[in-house]
């Protein structure tokens, strides 16, 4: 091999090199990426009998109605919001009942508040009724300049022996699509 | 048959021609290949200086004047601030390289194509699909891991397809110091275009901190870019291992990711009742630390690498 062909494949290999080397630091990008949105650690609610992951670094809190709700700080304007709830329900009774009655409380505590569809979905091999709703969120406060967001709801009913538990996501409709997954994550890791 | 040819013109050379680093070039093009180009070097001192300059310009100017614009107005004087930033080094540049300039459209179109990156490649896919917004920021080792695997590789990768794809191969590009000269016009224009973009998204920029954010990113950019050149301009003239250019790539996109990193920490205050929140002093300063310290290690390397080889073809005749 010549002293030029032995350069010309060493540049290509070198050009080659460099495209490996973006390309796994790229892929290493990925990873760091879905290891930092995703990162999640256990939650038990102990009086509820509830527990499962919640996202690292999203803001938790506790109470009874909701029990629990955790709040993403870095999710745009609107924070992306996952509530928590238990409803007492007799197991033969409808739990769009329990749909029906959060949708009356939030239609007087929120603007515009309308439902959209109502569904059922399978979570953990069981049946559960799924509805989505939309609300206009104004802030009423005159000394904050804020302009009036449309936000975008889920609430997924969960039957469980005499109650039913009541999964809510809430989202900015800029976000809602893109912060979905972690509702299902959320939904997914439930235990109770 | 191959060894008769000039790496560079590709023209037929005499049985005295000059070796280096495996390649063989004509008198003529190895005198190129080791020149020092001292304007090429002030010129970097005097973009860094301009820039400097045009910050207190602008904010001189706007502390006398205090212009309100607003709407599209306000657009179009951040767009040119943008401009006239990028600007700045072309003159210098062009000042200072008048005995032996390389052609303007190459500079040009370099400057072009690292803007047309950054635009059609670099600015989507580091916002909608790695989205950096949402993750870098939740902690400290994870974001500057993030700013250097993912902003980092990115921006420097393209930059570094500019020069490398489009000037680099041409006999144009015939000296070591090429790498730094083109490397810093497509990181202007990647600067260039991340500003645009900038301003157009916020609908205008607040006068005095905006020049400050766009003389920041223009020196950052250009900087790591002209490193990136650096380790090009020895590729395609020294007998560098394949890992030399990969090295380079990593170099650069690591101190990218550190100055993103720190910038964003410098630049960030605690709020208070009196304001607060963005300071983007500390960040000039870096850039200004940063744009001097690179232009500064990369003239004396390439300085010392052309005197290394000139002293070998001084002692034995030929160099290798």
């Amino acid at each position: 091999m010549t002293a030029v062909a032995k350069t010309l494949r060493r540049d290509r290999w070198a050009d080659w090199a460099v495209i490996v080397l973006v390309a796994l630091a790229l892929l290493l990008g990925v990873w760091l990426r879905q290891a930092t949105l995703y990162r999640a650690e256990d939650f038990t609610l102990g009086d509820a009998g509830i527990s499962g992951r919640v996202f690292t670094g999203w803001v938790r809190q506790t109470g009874t109605d909701p029990l629990l709700t955790v709040r993403n700080p870095l999710s745009g304007s609107f924070n992306t919001v996952l509530e928590l709830r238990s409803r007492a329900l007799a197991d033969e009774a409808d739990a769009t009942l329990v749909l029906d009655a959060l949708a009356l409380e939030r239609a007087v505590t929120v603007d515009a508040y309308k439902t959209l569809s109502t569904s059922r979905v399978v979570v953990h091999s069981q049946t559960a009724t799924q509805r989505t709703f939309t609300y206009v969120l104004v802030d009423h406060n005159p000394y904050v300049d804020r302009l009036p967001e449309v936000v975008r709801g889920v609430d997924v009913a969960l039957r469980d022996e005499g109650r039913v538990i009541v999964v809510t996501y809430l989202a900015g409709s800029e976000t809602f699509d893109a912060d979905y997954r972690y509702f299902r994550t959320f939904v997914e890791n439930l235990q109770y | 048959m191959d060894k008769d040819l000039c790496c560079v013109c590709q023209q037929p050379v005499d049985a005295d021609a000059k070796q280096l680093g495996g390649r063989t070039y004509c008198v003529r093009h190895f005198a190129k290949v080791t020149q020092d180009r001292p304007g090429v070097w002030r010129a970097g001192l005097g973009m860094i200086a301009g820039q400097l300059g045009f910050v207190l310009l602008i904010e001189i100017l706007v502390g006398l004047f205090k212009p309100a614009f607003s709407g599209w107005a306000l657009v179009a004087v951040g767009v040119g601030l943008a401009l006239v930033s990028a600007l700045i080094w072309l003159v210098f540049f062009y000042q200072q390289d008048r005995l032996e300039p390389e052609p303007k459209g190459y500079v040009l179109s370099v400057f072009i194509l690292g803007a047309l990156l950054a635009q059609a490649i670099g600015i989507p896919l580091l916002d909608n699909v790695f989205e950096v917004q949402r993750w870098l920021p939740r902690s400290p080792l994870g974001g500057l891991l993030g700013a250097i695997l993912v902003i980092g590789f990115v921006q420097e990768f393209l930059k570094y397809a500019a020069v490398r794809y489009s000037i680099f191969p041409l006999p144009e590009f015939d000296e070591r110091v090429d790498g730094v000269i083109y490397g810093t016009a497509a990181g202007l224009g990647y600067a260039t275009m991340l500003n645009i973009n900038y301003i157009i998204a916020d609908g205008g920029v607040h006068l005095q901190a905006g020049v400050i954010r766009i003389v920041v990113t223009a020196l950052a950019q250009a900087s790591f870019a002209g490193l990136t050149g650096y380790f090009l301009g020895r590729a395609k003239f020294e007998d560098e291992p394949s890992w030399w250019l990969p090295s380079g790539v990593a170099l650069a996109a690591v101190l990218n990711g550190v100055f993103t990193t720190l910038r964003g920490e410098l630049t960030t205050t605690a709020l208070d009742l009196s304001g607060g929140g963005f300071n983007p002093w500390p960040g000039l300063l870096l850039a200004t630390v940063a744009a001097a310290a690179t232009f500064g290690a990369l003239f004396y390397l390439i300085r010392r690498a052309n005197q290394i080889t000139l002293s070998g073809v001084d002692a034995e005749g030929g160099a290798e």
